[in-house]
């Protein structure tokens, strides 16, 4: 058996030598790299590789990275570009970790985060920076003092993390089955009613779900800025919640399934549409349903609606972990995600269709030119009426609040 | 040193700090089978198991043609252990079981196939090369593991109860016929059994093994005429002990009254009757001690019916 | 040399074991401190919340009730099918049809079924076209509700396989004297069953049992995908309290963990002591009587029922792959086009080096397992030592502990062994869930050969080399072909510890499929299952040509 031994010692002293073959790079501290001349920094990069962790679950999304962004990089700055698919929390377990184990040569370059995952983070110190207000693209572009760029769900952004998109909640109806979609709340209800198990929303442990009970949330405290005013207070919740709760509670014996159970998540929620057992869908980004019609999953007659009583708009961002093995490439790649150019191919309904995160007044009279030129498709609701209804996000530990208390108010009441 | 071709010296077994065996001096001659024989689980197999350098021995020495087997693995000893129920290698067919040795000895394809296909003729199979071992009778399965064992030419083999699978008119034929080619083939043998008849056709020489030791070992002859000790007559079943002194079988008489005025006289009952080779066979029981006895005799006795031994 | 001798089996089974316990044993002490985190200081306090929460409470019972039912169906319906079907099932065929589900990760072939049996899934259609029900909501609800119909479902279809693959052998090797014996002392069937087969059989059926209670129990994926909102399998709390962007709720999750570890092996033990007495050591000898290959009745129908049950949905789901939109109430799809295929293969440039990735990774854990497995798996089979009973517990751990419980501290340990993103971690990591199943397999294999023919070989002159090339190694193909069968989809199907250890710079399969379970797109979800299946049955062809290779030069 000694044989046995000698190969597994072997094994071993291979897999050593591969694992510390790595090549270990000092960690910069943000103030060093940002003192920096920004040429001197693109020019460093020539030749290197930007790991960018994201959600994969989007064919339209991958295929804009892959297809648009990475040639791109490649060309004008010789940075390969390797997207890999993972969700932030797995990601952000990941690197928390690395942070407990002092692993200061990670292997994730740009993460792909918002709203609690980033205050995870920020607490947590698992970002570089500040760098966001160093990017020429943000200072050119970006309206660094807009609401919903200095916070993230209710946490100073403070330069931890660049803006890369902004997304509207829209609810999505099928045109053939329901010919005047509802305006507000008590006109869902009534429609709820009139249509038992036509209707439901996703789990609120699922970011979906959750939006939609913020949004009556809202509506049950009767305006966002006092919850702004507020902050975050379990008290003012428990008290400003009970419209909330009975709303959902009257409504629930006329969801789908009596409201037994709920989708665990949108795509869930999503399937059920498409397979015509409800009449709505909802989710963040106003042009969702384009792609989805497109590619035969939703039916054609497919329109979107935004309640009056007001409609969530997020922003989510691009960071940078503390233990980047090529900050500079990240930072030039995010740089470029950020210029005209991407924002508005990101626009387009090719690939994503998604809102840019930059301002359209800052934009060059050509690019406006183009912007106005887009068509997002039939089922965007025009630019004027989502900037109407477009209401902030409040704290990040409201999410948490009502995923807890829906269980026990909503699920358990019986 | 013909005539100790295989020695054994002290050898000791424990099992669970219990000794199984406790071998002081054993010598084989070349050329000879001998035939170990005694109750199961006197530690026969494990005694040839020890030989053939599967099991350790706990103390004591073999020699081999003058060899020390100490620190002599098994696959390097000269010594081939065939198992009870004549085990072949279910995935091989027969001419590559039998050739299996050769192949181990790295013995090239061209001879390894002439060899083993003269080997198969000699055990008397020709045309059964291409069968598996599940297509085969179980004395063809016999022929074919002796076959395997003689063709790796040892200078000892070691056969452990190989007859135990056979019916009983099998294992006479086979054994007769394994005698007359070991014999032919001048193979030295330690052969294990339980059947004392066997132990008796077989051997040259008759080992009788029980509560660890060696109780006697001689010829068969020997064994009966004198045997060494009460344990070995009451084994053969061969005669009475009585006052540490033997007396054979052949020199006792039977009779239905107890007779008057002889000085030894013994009182038996009658367990079992058979006629065999043209004369009564009668297993009795003796009152005083309970040993068996096996005498032959002329005529009838009733089973259960009392009778008396007597000295002729 | 004595002393080698005598710790023969220990240095055998050593490298399993020593793998196991640093990782396990590790990963667990980990996962304990986190448990007991309450703001920053140790307290138990966190478990006394936890109890006294109903939410888990009914959680935890809602688990061992499905865990419970699948299992205990499970291992019924498999005995009962390899019961009656065994002399059919012999035939590569069938067993191929029998053992197609396990080709499938468990999400996917839930998906599947999900496709099968949702209220406006395949069935309800046909019977919609038949006229029968008119609307979907006539359909019986089978997925999310709280009964855990369609999780029950899932896992039967999915494990009575698995039950199958474990009995098989012992139905295979069980002489006919023993039945022969019962019929003429005037038992029936039954009798033979109890008397005859039950002994042999119970031992296996009880390990088959728990290894698939402790799977179902602590499994994510399909409960996840099938189950209710309320309650919720403990293995979906813990998880989504694990990767919940709350992060007091960390401790919750390794305290959940940590629970769901302790009754899985309170349950196992008490299990394990109550039936002591009825586990005879069986002295497993090579039958060389003759088999029965007596043909079952009905053999034609029953045959049909596996190929129907197992084939249906693997069709199906390849139907989807080319579908565009298929509305309730129409038996075939609109229109078949290529799309989802044409995107999987022409815009997804990772997918070819996942493949390969995964494939490599695979073969690689194939061969370490094999490497450790063998030995091991003989040490345990041919010898008796002390603390064995111990050991081969600690073998088992890895499938009776929750694999989220322990990566944490695996991970941990990998970045400082430097081994976190890296192929070579990955491939570690693959180890734990797949090397019990390989000892397992390869142990029955070794007692069904027996250590008779080694000594016989050994006592003809073969050296080690060559009593394992010439006398194991075409005796335990069968147990090898599983064990490549099921290494092989075990370390596939592996997403959560290839995430993690991997660190997204191992790409596999798994990796770039699982994010596409977050959309509705059927057609690219069954595209990537279909790929998905059919890497296995690469790698067993590769694996079956390469064995015609060994095997001709063997017999030269």
């Amino acid at each position: 058996m000694k044989k046995y031994w000698g190969i597994l010692i072997g094994l071993l002293v291979l897999l050593l030598i591969t694992a510390c073959s790595n090549n270990t790079n000092p960690t910069q501290t943000s103030k060093e790299l940002m003192k920096k001349d920004w040429s001197e920094i693109e020019k460093d990069v020539k030749g290197t590789k930007v790991r960018i962790y994201m959600w994969g679950g989007d064919e339209g999304i991958n295929q804009y990275m892959d297809e648009w962004v990475a040639p791109r990089l490649k060309k004008q700055f010789g940075i390969t570009l390797e997207r890999v698919p993972m969700d932030a929390p797995e990601f952000l377990k990941k690197l928390m970790n690395e942070k407990k184990a002092n692993h200061t040569e990670g292997n994730m370059d740009i993460i792909w985060i918002n709203g609690e995952n980033f205050k995870n983070a920020k607490e947590n110190d698992l970002l570089f920076g500040p760098f966001a207000n160093q990017l020429p693209n943000v200072k050119k572009y970006v309206d660094t003092e807009a609401l919903d760029v200095k916070y993230d769900f209710g946490t100073k952004v403070d330069g931890m993390e660049a803006p890369w998109g902004k997304v509207q909640f829209v609810y999505q109806y099928d045109q053939a089955k329901v010919p005047n979609p509802p305006k507000t709340f008590a006109e869902l209800k009534k429609w709820i009613k009139e249509n038992p198990g036509k209707f439901t929303y996703p789990d609120p442990t699922d970011f979906t779900g959750n939006a939609f009970l913020r949004q009556i949330f809202y509506e049950s405290v009767g305006d966002v800025q006092t919850i702004l005013d507020k902050g975050y207070d379990e008290q003012f919740a428990a008290e400003n919640s009970k419209k909330m709760w009975e709303y959902l509670n009257e409504i629930e014996p006329y969801l789908w399934r009596q409201g037994k159970t709920y989708p665990n998540d949108l795509t869930e929620l999503d399937r059920l549409y498409s397979q015509g057992e409800v009449y709505m869908t909802m989710g963040y980004n106003e042009a969702r349903a384009e792609s989805f019609i497109d590619k035969g999953i939703f039916p054609e007659t497919t329109k979107t609606f935004v309640l009056e009583s007001g409609s969530i708009g997020n922003t989510h961002f691009l960071a940078i972990p503390f233990n980047s093995p090529n900050k500079e490439g990240a930072l030039t790649a995010i740089n470029f995600l950020l210029s005209p150019d991407a924002q508005l191919t990101k626009l387009e309904p090719t690939y994503w269709g998604e809102n840019m995160s930059l301002d359209p007044k800052a934009l060059s009279e050509k690019d406006q030119a183009r912007l106005n030129s887009i068509h997002r498709g039939d089922s965007v609701l025009p630019a004027e009426t989502l900037k109407q209804y477009l209401q902030p996000e409040v704290n990040a530990q409201y999410v948490t609040w009502l995923k807890e208390n829906w269980i026990n108010e909503v699920v358990q009441e019986k | 040193m013909i005539s100790n071709y295989i020695e054994l010296n002290n050898l000791t077994k424990y099992y669970n700090k219990q000794p199984i065996f406790n071998i002081p001096h054993i010598s084989i001659e070349k050329g000879e089978i001998v035939s170990i024989v005694g109750p199961s689980g006197t530690g026969k197999s494990t005694l040839l198991r020890i030989i053939a350098g599967l099991v350790e021995p706990d103390s004591g020495e073999i020699f081999i043609d003058g060899y020390s087997m100490d620190r002599i693995s098994p696959q390097k000893r000269p010594a081939v252990y065939m198992f009870q129920e004549s085990l072949l290698f279910p995935h091989m067919n027969v001419i590559e079981n039998i050739a299996f040795g050769l192949k181990m000895a790295n013995v090239k394809k061209k001879d390894r196939s002439k060899w083993s296909e003269n080997m198969l003729r000699k055990v008397g199979l020709e045309g059964f090369q291409t069968r598996f071992p599940h297509e085969i009778s179980g004395g063809q399965k016999q022929r074919v593991a002796l076959a395997m064992s003689l063709i790796v030419k040892p200078k000892v083999l070691l056969l452990d109860e190989p007859f135990s699978n056979l019916d009983s008119e099998l294992r006479k034929e086979t054994r007769r016929w394994i005698k007359q080619l070991l014999k032919d083939e001048g193979m030295t043998v330690l052969f294990v059994t339980h059947d004392l008849e066997e132990a008796m056709a077989i051997g040259d020489r008759v080992a009788i093994l029980a509560d660890g030791l060696f109780q006697q070992f001689a010829h068969p002859k020997e064994l009966y005429e004198s045997p060494a000790n009460h344990f070995v007559s009451t084994f053969l079943q061969a005669g009475i002990w009585s006052n540490d002194r033997f007396i054979s079988v052949n020199r006792l008489a039977i009779s239905a009254e107890r007779p008057i005025g002889l000085e030894g006289t013994w009182e038996a009952e009658v367990i079992e009757n058979y006629y065999q080779d043209g004369k009564y066979h009668l297993v009795v029981r003796l009152s005083e001690s309970e040993d068996l006895l096996t005498i032959e005799i002329d005529k009838e006795v009733d089973l259960g019916k009392s009778i008396f031994l007597y000295i002729k | 040399m004595k002393w080698y001798k005598k710790s023969k089996p220990y240095v055998m089974i050593g490298p399993a074991l020593l793998l196991i316990i640093i990782l396990v044993g590790y990963g667990l002490v980990m996962a304990f401190l986190e448990s007991i985190q309450y703001n920053h200081s140790p307290s138990l306090q966190v478990y006394q919340q936890l109890l006294q929460q109903k939410s888990f409470v009914d959680s935890f019972l809602y688990s061992f009730r499905t865990s419970l039912i699948s299992t205990l169906l499970s291992v019924i319906i498999g005995l009962v099918l390899v019961r009656i079907t065994y002399p059919l099932l012999k035939r590569s065929f069938p067993k191929l049809m029998a053992w197609l589900p396990m080709l499938f990760p468990h999400f996917v072939w839930g998906y599947m079924l999900f496709l099968l049996f949702s209220q406006t899934g395949f069935l309800s259609s046909l019977l919609n076209v038949i006229e029968i029900i008119k609307e979907p909501a006539d359909f019986p609800i089978l997925f999310k509700e709280s009964l855990g119909v369609g999780i029950i479902l899932t896992y039967i279809w999915k494990e009575v396989p698995f039950v199958i693959l474990m009995l098989l052998p012992v139905y295979e090797q069980l002489s006919q004297t023993g039945r022969e014996l019962v019929y003429t002392l005037g038992g029936r069937d039954w009798a033979v069953f109890r008397h005859v087969e039950w002994p042999y059989v119970f031992p296996v059926l009880l390990e088959t049992f728990f290894i698939i209670f402790a799977f179902v129990f602590s499994a994510y994926e399909v409960p996840a995908l099938m189950g209710a909102t309320y309650p919720k399998m403990v293995s979906v709390l813990s998880y989504d309290w694990f990767f919940s962007s709350d992060w007091t709720k960390q401790s919750y999750a390794f305290a959940a963990m940590m629970v769901t570890t302790v009754t899985i092996v309170a349950f196992v033990w008490i299990a394990f002591a109550v039936t002591k007495k009825n586990r005879l050591h069986l002295n497993q000898t090579y039958g060389d009587g003759i088999r029965n290959i007596e043909p079952v009745r009905f053999s034609k129908i029953i045959f049909l029922c596996i190929t129907l049950v197992t084939i249906v949905p693997s069709l199906l789901v390849i139907l989807t792959s080319f579908v565009r939109r298929w509305k309730f109430g129409h038996l075939w799809p609109d229109c078949l086009c290529i799309r989802a295929w044409h995107i999987l293969l022409n815009y997804e440039p990772q997918l070819w080096e996942a493949v390969y990735t995964s494939i490599g990774i695979s073969l690689l854990v194939l061969l370490i397992n094999l490497l450790i497995g063998l030995p091991a798996a003989k040490g345990l089979a041919f010898y008796v030592f002390k603390g064995k009973t111990t050991m081969e517990t600690i073998l088992l751990s890895p499938i009776l502990i929750p694999t989220l419980a322990v990566s944490m501290g695996i991970h941990l340990t990998f970045i400082r062994l430097g081994l976190a993103n890296q192929l070579a971690g990955v491939v570690i990591v693959h180890l734990l869930p797949t090397l019990p199943y390989t000892i397992k397999i390869l142990r029955a294999g070794f007692e069904r050969i027996g250590k008779k023919q080694e000594e016989q070989a050994v006592s003809l002159g073969a050296s080690p080399f060559h009593v394992f090339y010439s006398i194991y190694l075409p005796q335990l193909m069968p147990s090898i072909r599983s064990t490549v069968f099921l290494v092989t989809v075990i370390s596939l199907g592996q997403y959560l510890l290839t995430a993690f250890i991997g660190g997204g710079s191992v790409i596999t399969l798994a990796i770039l499929y699982f994010p596409f379970f977050q959309s509705a797109d059927d057609a690219i979800i069954a595209s990537f299952s279909v790929l998905f299946a059919l890497i296995p049955v690469v790698i067993w062809i590769v694996f079956e040509v390469f064995l015609r290779v060994i095997i001709l030069y063997r017999t030269r």
